[in-house]
């Protein structure tokens, strides 16, 4: 078992370095004269040139490669022309945003898909079903962006029941910095108000996040919940006498919840995607917007930062979902 | 003596026509369409395709205000409602938003096709090479296609996009770039089954060559499951292509690009409300459409998945 | 002297299962009954409805689109083809268990052997009447006794493992345990040695009737193999095409059996000794259950046929020794055997 975690851990590292070496590819092999790049779209060619001479622009390829990664182990990710910041400190200011967005919008996805998905496949062909099988298939389909803003219009602009963006609203200081997550720590320092606050800001832009991560785990889980249910274990749990939540919630859904757990590993990398989109909705200051910004003001290193970072989010929320199958499967417990 | 007797062929068969050498396939094709219909969310989304690539061949020639399509620009019409003159409203230089989002949709056909096609061309045969040769040859193309995978599409295309330049042009290229490694992982697995299949080993004994066996036994199986990705893929690739636009890193104003007008239209909400909305719902109900389809085929082609 | 109440008493049961293309007659008219502590033997081919007859006992089938079209089943004198869910739940694995076939699909793969016993016996002890609930012993002592019962070496290690990890024997003795679990006054064997090697069959067997000969127990055991059944069984019911066509002692069945279906199933079976020519089978197949005969369901396939056969449907009757028999061969007193 220790071994199978060793060598995933190693996997890891390969895709990473796989990783650096793609990223690094974008932005030195990519038409388009690297300094510049670096150095932005209104800088002076004196300019260019001292960055081309202190990233070691001018030097061959596979010597800019190691740099690049001795750059990156030293905490290096270059520097923002627009901010003017390093870009690991940018990173560092907006990531907190975008991990909690991230992580409320898969909460709500896992908590309202799953037990969706188990009570269609209970009730199957029931009008409960259609109603959410029509919105598992919108819900892949829908442009995230434009939900944001049709959401925004309706709920924000017309009924104005929720805030329209940003984190807090103006009159709200942000609670004392102890995780940098708005909601916890408001609730840390036992500020409710502002607690509210941030939590009424959250729930527009974690709602449209959520909807492809939703309607996937829907579909999933209530597909792996009508094969699970078909099993003649189930039988036999009726014929011994046990009741039918437990059948359904425990017996079933254990052996239903891997496949779940894989698409939920698969659409929060999705998630991590969309959040450029949502955060660019709402002006939510995380990285996705961040990029955004960076991309159009064409400063480069920031995207490159962001890349690696949502890459390696990614994949280590991949290993964790390998490792939740094999704490919960005995069967893929053995395999490894 | 008035029967004529078929004509014999090299091998001593008689010639059979077209159809009859065809036969079986052909029964399989209206065993698919039969059950294809049967299916009625999967002819919503026939439906829906059929409107779109339509509107895409004869728009040029139905747009109500053709003048309005290549940008012409007239400020007293700008931003006036819903009417039965404009049945979707205008926008802010005075344009028609009906022409410009049925000019819009053949842009998105381009799109589709292009990014679809180049994953599918690129991404199959480096898929069956790697679950067919095995060994080295493998290793090297799943581990490349893991790495792509390993970023969700849509950042590393803006990456891609920031290194190469904006414009709808650029993201179509980084889109490409970013959408064949999934093909490479749909078909590896599944040749990697099928090479261990009776009649590819028969084959090989036969004496078949590797391209013959590649060609007409691999491939032909792997159709079905590729047929389906393709199909949700063309509806996807309009949404990432209108992702981008949105971002304003695709296509760029006045190209009539979904995403791109949602992103203006967005600075003109709520009073405007109509410049933001309407392409949007354009956008749905085409995903939509490819969506239903590519679910609809795939409960052809692999009846087990049936409800889901 | 008054007759003593049957345990179980199927009378008149018909069940049809409602699909696309029409109603399917699956049970035509069952009349089964059986005393507290004894075996009863169900055998037929494949598709006869002996499964089918056994879960409408415990309401295991999917109600709609299985229906009852008319009849009762009598368990201790309630009716549970009318029962309630929630008293059908007292009765499953309380009163009435189930051994069921297969034992790898049937127990739950994610989940260790010792977690879905103590599991069910929880449930039992949550279900039973207020008025019965035995005293206190946790569940886990209570599934080492139950292992300990179907002879399991090292319970304890069993408990701990998963089903994949136990032999079929092994497994099957897990879901005789778990039948067990609830302390049942029937148990319903559903052909519980089909999916395992000859040898092991023998074991099961052995420690089925060993089980009934200690805890008095009432069993349905279900196979299409007579062989089996004749290990365990006083009597045997021998089921057709969703009819019951024979009913009689295992001794008297073997002896002289009656329905020309019967005489064609024991002639099938191949003997050790003498010339062996010919395999003797039953030529035909079973009826289309969308539109039954009116008469005899066997007419088709039947040497001894006759017209009235084809006609009436011939009614269960004593044939004399305690040997009922469905056939127009044997007339019978006019009204059908019951009991009450």
């Amino acid at each position: 078992m220790a071994l199978y975690i060793g060598k995933r851990m190693a996997f890891l590292i390969v895709m990473l370095v796989g990783l650096l070496i793609v990223t690094f590819l974008i932005s030195h092999v990519a038409p388009g004269d690297p300094a510049s790049l670096a150095a932005g779209p209104d800088a002076p060619p004196e300019m260019v040139e001292q960055i081309r001479h202190e990233y070691g622009l001018d030097k061959p390829l596979p010597v800019q490669f190691v740099l690049y990664l001795e750059g990156i182990l030293h905490g290096q990710l270059g520097q923002s022309v627009r901010t003017g910041h390093p870009v690991t400190e940018d990173l560092a200011e907006f990531f907190p945003a975008t991990f909690e967005l991230v992580t409320v919008s898969m909460l709500i996805a896992i908590l309202l898909g799953i037990p969706l998905g188990m009570l269609s496949a209970v009730k199957q062909n029931h009008w409960f079903d259609h109603a959410t099988r029509i919105v598992s298939v919108s819900g892949v389909a829908v442009p995230m962006f434009w939900l944001g803003l049709m959401l925004q219009l309706a709920l924000a602009l017309d009924l104005g029941w929720l805030p329209l963006s940003g984190r807090l609203g103006i009159m709200s200081a942000p609670p004392d910095p102890v995780t940098h997550l708005y909601l916890i720590d408001s609730l840390l320092a036992g500020q409710w108000d502002v607690f509210r606050d941030a939590l009424s800001h959250i729930i527009l832009p974690a709602v449209t996040l959520c909807f492809p991560a939703l309607a996937s785990i829907i579909r999933v889980n209530r597909a792996e919940m009508i094969e699970a249910l078909g099993q003649d274990y189930i039988v036999n749990a009726r014929a011994q006498g046990i009741g039918p939540f437990r059948t359904v919630a425990i017996y079933a859904l254990k052996n239903a919840f891997l496949p779940t757990l894989a698409m939920i590993g698969l659409r929060y990398g999705w998630m991590l995607g969309g959040t450029i989109l949502v955060e660019s909705v709402f002006d939510w200051p995380g990285i996705g917007l961040y990029a955004t910004q960076s991309a159009i003001a064409q400063d480069f290193q920031p995207i490159m930062g962001v890349t690696l970072l949502i890459g390696a989010n990614f994949m280590i929320a991949n290993l964790l979902v390998d490792l939740a199958y094999i704490w919960l499967d005995p069967r893929t417990r053995e395999a490894a | 003596m008035n029967t004529a007797l078929p004509e014999l062929s090299d091998t001593g068969r008689p010639s059979e026509s077209w159809r009859e050498r065809h036969a079986s396939s052909i029964r399989q094709m209206r065993l698919y369409w039969h059950t294809y219909r049967r299916n009625a969310s999967a002819m919503v989304g026939l439906v829906l395709v059929a409107i779109f690539l339509l509107l895409s061949l004869i728009s040029p020639w139905i747009v109500p205000y053709p003048a309005d399509a290549t940008g012409a620009v007239h400020m007293a019409d700008k931003l006036l409602p819903p009417s039965a003159a404009h049945w979707f409203g205008t926008d802010e230089v005075g344009n028609d938003i009906l022409t410009r989002l049925l000019i819009g949709t053949r842009l998105s056909l381009e799109i589709a096709v292009i990014i679809t096609g180049v994953a599918t061309i690129v991404g199959v045969p480096l898929g069956i090479l790697a679950g067919f040769r095995g060994g080295w040859t493998r290793e090297i193309i799943m581990r490349v296609t893991d790495v792509f995978l390993s970023v969700p599409a849509l950042v590393l295309a803006i990456a891609i996009v920031a290194a190469l330049g904006i414009g709808i042009v650029n993201a179509i290229i980084a889109l490409s770039l970013v959408w064949w490694p999934g093909y490479v992982r749909l078909v590896e697995s599944k040749t990697l089954s099928l090479k261990g299949e009776a009649y590819v080993e028969a084959a090989r004994l036969a004496g078949a060559s590797t391209a013959r066996i590649l060609f007409s036994h691999i491939l032909p199986n792997c159709l079905s499951p590729i047929l389906v990705k393709a199909s949700m893929d063309m509806g996807m690739a309009i949404l990432a292509a209108a992702s981008l636009g949105f971002i304003g890193l695709g296509a760029q104003p006045p190209t009539p690009e979904w995403g791109a007008m949602i992103s203006i239209g967005r600075n003109y909400l709520p009073t405007w409300w109509w410049y933001a909305t309407f392409p949007g719902l354009a956008i749905y109900l085409t995903v939509l459409g490819f969506n239903l389809m590519g679910d609809g085929l795939r409960d052809v082609f692999d009846p087990k998945s049936r409800g889901r | 002297m008054i007759a003593q109440l049957p345990l179980l008493s199927i009378e008149d049961l018909h069940l049809d299962f409602d699909t696309f293309d029409g109603a399917l007659h699956v049970l035509d008219g069952i009349n089964i009954a059986l005393d507290a502590g004894e075996t009863v033997g169900i055998v037929g081919e494949t598709g006869c409805g002996k499964s089918v007859t056994v879960r409408s006992i415990l309401r295991l089938l999917p109600m709609p689109p299985a229906r009852f079209s008319s009849g009762a089943i009598r368990f201790k004198g309630r009716d549970l083809a009318v029962a309630s869910e929630r008293d059908m739940r007292r009765i499953r694995g309380l009163e009435i268990a189930l051994i069921p076939q297969d034992p790898m699909s049937y127990l739950n793969p994610v989940f260790t052997v010792g977690q879905q016993l103590t599991d069910v016996i929880r449930a039992h002890a949550r279900n039973r009447p207020r008025d019965k609930r035995p005293a206190e012993k946790s569940a886990w002592e209570k599934a080492i006794e139950l292992l300990t019962q179907v002879h399991l070496p090292h319970p304890e290690k069993q408990l701990e493992a998963y089903p994949r990890e136990l032999s079929g024997g092994m497994r099957q003795r897990v879901l005789i345990a778990m039948a067990l679990a609830g302390q049942p006054s029937l148990l319903i064997a559903d052909e519980p040695t089909t999916a395992l090697d000859v040898t092991i069959q023998a074991q099961i067997l052995r420690l089925i009737g060993d089980l009934v000969d200690r805890l008095g127990l009432a069993v349905i055991l279900i196979s299409h193999d007579i062989g089996v059944v004749a290990k365990v069984c006083r009597r045997i019911v021998v089921m057709y095409a969703g009819t019951v066509v024979e009913d009689a002692s295992a001794e008297n069945l073997f002896d002289r059996p009656l329905h020309p279906y019967t005489q064609g199933l024991l002639a099938a079976i191949p003997k050790l000794r003498g010339d062996n020519q010919q395999l003797s089978g039953i030529p035909g197949s079973i009826p289309n259950l969308l539109q039954p005969p009116d008469g005899c369901r066997f007419y088709d396939r039947c040497p001894l046929r006759m017209d009235v056969c084809r006609t009436t449907k011939p009614p269960l009757v004593d044939a004399g020794g305690g040997q009922r028999v469905a056939c127009h061969l044997y007339p019978g007193p006019r009204q059908e055997a019951r009991y009450g």
